[in-house]
């Protein structure tokens, strides 16, 4: 019975994502950097990602652990999310969920160190899993970084209230 | 020879050109002369007019001096008798006859026996400190031997190498006067002054005098010699006892003297009111120095705490009054006025004297920030600057206990949000930029509350994790690739802290330079645990590649989320402390080092400097394992071995020869071969972590011993055999974990040190009281067995603790310096590895 129950939480989300509760696609008037992939590309629209995801697998590292990644791009991790079980990440683009593995990996580098080469070799392995987000919203024409967070910010506070002061930040820096 | 009396020399000058009678007469002159002359003429009772003229004939009822010969002459003018003065080592004064005549030399407060006075080796004399530093030389009184001899001058000069003479009177002065001269040294050797009488410049008198270091006064008591531990700091609940050794003070054993313990005062401070006035609960003490050393003068300095007020440290200065007076005047010992005598410290962890206030702002996402200030800022001069930069998956927020705590005493701390989740570079530069623009909205924020009042040339860095490789990262970009800021500079960074900071870098781009540096971490860290399991979290590279003074607290059952408020529970290990009392540790340690590095406060070094084992701030929970490491700056040591020029470890680093006799000897690179904390023979450096990668270049030693007397020696080379200018023996020093030695063992290790001169004396010091080796923190994992990677604690010896132990032994001629091993010098056995023994000034 046990050991059925381990199993199947293996296999009930599989690469450590159990679904994606919302995704919000954006654009930006001011394009900012995406410092979560080698080279720190220049993007000026996105996607956020309300993201249900393992709890253990979501606490923070200090080492190289686990990254979550969107496709091959590492997700730009805005609050710890383990106490809630629930994340708010963004990458650029507008990626086709619907095709696009989410998933957790073990990467062996840090994300600002990670190549979009890397990225897709690990993106090759993951599950494909079709998720149905609950709500998508967008694309929304942001102003910029400060209010692309703040929009994070909300979402924050609706889906990991034990994240509030990563929100208060956010906010803070929104409400300028 | 002429008297000094003219007429008499005018009439020596007629009889010398008159007849052969005057030839006669001073040929004949000698001790008894039978009375002049022809007898008187029987009938007119008058002299015959063929009488012999003598010495006396113009001087009758007197004395009279020819050429050093005393003549007395009756009433009559006839020679009584004739005394050569120069054989009783006399002159011959008019009027008197033999005279001792002389110098008089007296060393105050000096007893009989002739022993050599003591002089403290201090700063060299200037013309603005000469007031100052009279009150620390020796004086002494010189006058005539005779104050019959009124006639002439004294003389007097001062011959040694370091000595200075200060002397109103400028080595002379008329016979009849009484002057004080001070002998002043500013470096060790000896001395001798020597004077003389113009009346009799062949006898000369002389005294000798030596100059040394003179340690601190105060220290607390040791149950075996050298009897003391003398320190400049102490925590209140301290029992500190002052000391007078009767070997350094040969010259005053004896001698009554007072003992005042007052509140510091600065040089000008001295000069200006020399008056004592003791704070101790039981008043002043009195004493004699007695034979025996440290251990029969030891004086229990105050029978109750001293006070130290709300900033938790005040000052004192220990005189020694010796003309028991009430006064510091020269002739006394003292120690203070240009830094304390010793400083008292209370519970650092306890919030200071400042309310304070805090606020928010931001500039951006990436540049938010919650900045914590003394509430009375406003009046108060421009303060440092604490910048702390969090770590992966933590936020701003979650330094209130650190932020407030620093500020209740006086500094500004700013905590920012930190872009650590890509990795290094982004941290580094949100610490850069976060820096950059605090300083330049600090004049406008919170209504302008700041404006002038934070120090832009005295900020310190603190990290976390991530953010504590990110502010050394920061450092180096400005160092190496030249990053420059608008508003501040890599000079202006005074002290970097990491906090159990990952090294994902090689030693190359995460450099901290020549920037003090401070490593913060615990034993228990289930994150960045410090195994050698994985390059990303050897911190111990980051304080290896440190090129200033580098210090390390590691605590052991400490994890990586206690340092902050509200991270998980990470804490992997027995005996864990909890996030309450290892806050109260970094609150403790923080306010210590940004004092001594930001606001020069040196006394706050010593919780760095000496063993946590034996000092650490008091009021921390007594379950706290602690073992400090610290390295001192290079320009302010010199190695006797550092181990880096090459793995034979039978020649040092300085060119000593090394003997070695124990077992087991291997030098190589301090790091673990096969990332795993399993002891195996293979692998002799298990557990080290000091190095593993690319840049890393940490080399050291280890070794064992097992239930038997064993040592390592080193024999200095010769043009380096004088430590007299040197304070203190040092070395860094880990045990083995996981090996089966360290496992029997089972607790603390010592040893013992000895220093052995070119005659052969040796004087061995036992460290194990001020402070032991820790256990390896007994926590399974990456392997088999228990005990977590190797953990380095600093031993550091006062010098004079060998010199107060052996008063022979030659400080200017050490052929070795010796570790000795064993159940007569601390514990029976052991597997430690060493590195960098140092002498430090």
């Amino acid at each position: 019975m046990i050991l059925w129950a381990l199993i199947a939480g293996v296999f009930a989300s599989p690469g450590g994502v159990h679904s994606i509760a919302e995704i919000h696609r954006f654009s930006l008037s001011e394009p900012m950097r995406f410092h979560w992939a080698e080279g720190a590309p220049t993007m000026d629209k996105g996607t956020i990602l309300v993201v249900e995801v393992d709890a253990d697998m979501a606490k923070p590292s200090q080492a190289v652990g686990s990254t979550l990644f969107v496709g091959a791009t590492p997700a730009a991790v805005t609050h710890p999310g383990y106490r809630d079980g629930f994340m708010v990440v963004f990458v650029p683009g507008h990626p086709n969920i619907d095709t696009t593995p989410v998933f957790w990996a073990q990467a062996d580098r840090l994300p600002e160190r990670t190549s979009l080469q890397q990225g897709t070799k690990l993106s090759e392995d993951a599950p494909r899993i079709a998720h149905r987000p609950e709500r998508t919203l967008g694309p929304v024409l942001l102003q910029d970084e400060r209010m692309l967070y703040g929009r994070i910010a909300k979402l924050i506070t609706q889906y990991a209230p034990a994240d509030a002061d990563f929100a208060h930040g956010y906010r803070l820096a929104a409400d300028q | 020879m002429d008297s000094a009396n003219p007429a008499y020399n005018e009439a020596m000058e007629v009889l010398r050109h008159g007849s052969l009678f005057v030839l006669l007469i001073v040929s004949a002159c000698s001790a008894e002369e039978p009375s002049k002359g022809n007898p008187a003429d029987s009938d007119t009772g008058q002299p015959a007019s063929t009488a012999v003229p003598d010495e006396c004939d113009d001087f009758p009822n007197t004395t009279v001096c020819v050429d050093g010969v005393a003549v007395e002459c009756d009433g009559d003018g006839n020679v009584l008798t004739r005394s050569d003065c120069a054989e009783s080592a006399t002159v011959c004064v008019d009027n008197s006859g033999c005279e001792e005549c002389g110098v008089s030399l007296v060393v105050h407060h000096t007893t009989d026996d002739g022993a050599s006075a003591f002089v403290a080796v201090r700063p060299e004399l200037t013309d603005d400190n000469r007031a100052w530093e009279t009150f620390h030389s020796r004086p002494v009184t010189i006058q005539s031997l005779n104050p019959a001899i009124t006639d002439g001058a004294l003389e007097w000069s001062l011959l040694g190498d370091g000595f200075t003479l200060i002397d109103d009177a400028e080595g002379m002065a008329p016979a009849s006067a009484t002057v004080t001269a001070h002998v002043h040294a500013h470096q060790r050797g000896t001395a001798l002054l020597s004077a003389r009488h113009s009346a009799c410049p062949e006898l000369a008198s002389a005294v000798g005098f030596h100059s040394e270091k003179q340690p601190p006064f105060a220290g607390r008591t040791r149950p075996s010699s050298p009897w003391i531990e003398r320190a400049e700091t102490f925590n209140q609940d301290d029992d500190i006892h002052t000391v007078l050794h009767s070997g350094r003070h040969a010259d005053r054993v004896g001698l009554r003297y007072d003992v005042y313990v007052v509140n510091s005062k600065s040089a000008s401070e001295w000069v200006d009111d020399p008056d004592l006035a003791d704070v101790t609960a039981s008043g002043r003490n009195q004493a004699r120095l007695a034979t025996g050393g440290a251990k029969e003068n030891r004086t229990l300095a105050s029978d109750g705490p001293l006070t130290v007020g709300p900033t938790q440290t005040a000052g004192f200065d220990v005189v020694y009054d010796f003309d028991l007076n009430g006064r510091l005047d020269p002739g006394d010992l003292m120690r203070g006025g240009d830094d304390p005598g010793f400083t008292v410290m209370g519970d650092l962890h306890e919030a200071g004297p400042h309310e304070t206030d805090e606020f928010q702002h931001s500039g951006g996402t990436w540049y938010t920030q919650k900045v914590y200030y003394p509430a009375d800022i406003e009046d108060m001069d421009p303060t440092p600057l604490v910048v702390i930069s969090h770590g992966n998956g933590h936020n701003y927020l979650w330094y209130d206990y650190l932020g407030r705590h620093l500020a209740s005493y006086g500094y500004v701390v700013m905590s920012h949000t930190n872009l650590t989740g890509p990795g290094i570079e982004t941290a580094s530069t949100t610490t850069l930029v976060n820096t950059d623009f605090f300083l330049a909205q600090v004049d406008v924020l919170a209504d302008g509350v700041l404006a002038g009042r934070v120090d832009s040339q005295r900020i310190a860095w603190i990290g976390h994790s991530r953010g504590g490789e990110g502010v050394v990262r920061a450092y180096d970009r400005m160092v190496d690739e030249y990053y420059a800021n608008d508003h501040y500079s890599a000079d202006d960074i005074v002290l970097i802290s990491s906090i159990a900071p990952t090294v994902f870098y090689t030693v190359e781009y995460s450099d901290p330079h020549d920037v003090p540096y401070h490593l913060f971490a615990g034993a228990a860290d289930g994150d960045v645990h410090g195994s050698p399991a994985s390059t990303g979290v050897q911190y111990f590279r980051l304080t290896s590649a440190a090129e200033a003074a580098t210090q390390t607290t590691y605590l052991q059952g400490v994890g990586h989320n206690e340092f902050n408020c509200c991270g998980f529970d990470d804490a992997t290990g027995p005996a864990q402390l909890g996030r309450d009392d290892t806050q109260d540790i970094a609150k403790a340690y923080y306010l210590a080092l940004v004092r001594a590095y930001a606001s020069g406060h040196a006394p706050s070094l010593d919780y760095f400097r000496r063993s946590a084992d034996g000092f650490r701030p008091q009021g921390l929970t007594s379950n706290a394992v602690i073992a400090n490491e610290y390295r001192p700056d290079p320009t302010g040591s010199w190695a006797i071995d550092s181990f880096q020029d090459g793995p034979d470890p039978s020649v040092a680093s300085s060119g000593a020869a090394v003997s070695i006799d124990v077992d087991a000897a291997v030098e190589d690179w301090l790091a673990d071969g096969n990332g795993n904390l399993a002891d195996r023979d293979s692998d002799p450096m298990n557990g080290m972590t000091q190095a593993c990668c690319a840049g890393d270049d940490n080399r050291g030693m280890v070794f064992e011993w097992y239930d038997e007397a064993a040592s390592i020696a080193w024999d200095l080379p010769v043009e380096s055999r004088d430590v007299s200018s040197f304070s203190w023996l040092s070395v860094r020093v880990a045990q083995s974990t996981r090996h089966a030695i360290t496992d029997e063992l089972d607790g603390p290790l010592d040893f013992s040190i000895s220093l052995i001169d070119e005659m052969g004396e040796r004087a061995t010091v036992g460290f194990g009281p001020q402070g032991r080796i820790t256990q390896p923190y007994q926590r399974s994992g990456n392997g088999s067995g228990t005990g977590w990677s190797n953990e380095f604690s600093t031993v550091r010896v006062r010098l004079s603790d060998f010199f107060d132990t052996n008063g022979i032994i030659d400080a200017t001629q050490i052929a070795t310096v010796q570790f000795d091993f064993g159940a007569e010098y601390g514990s029976p056995m052991g597997r430690i590895g060493i590195d960098d023994v140092l002498l430090e000034y």
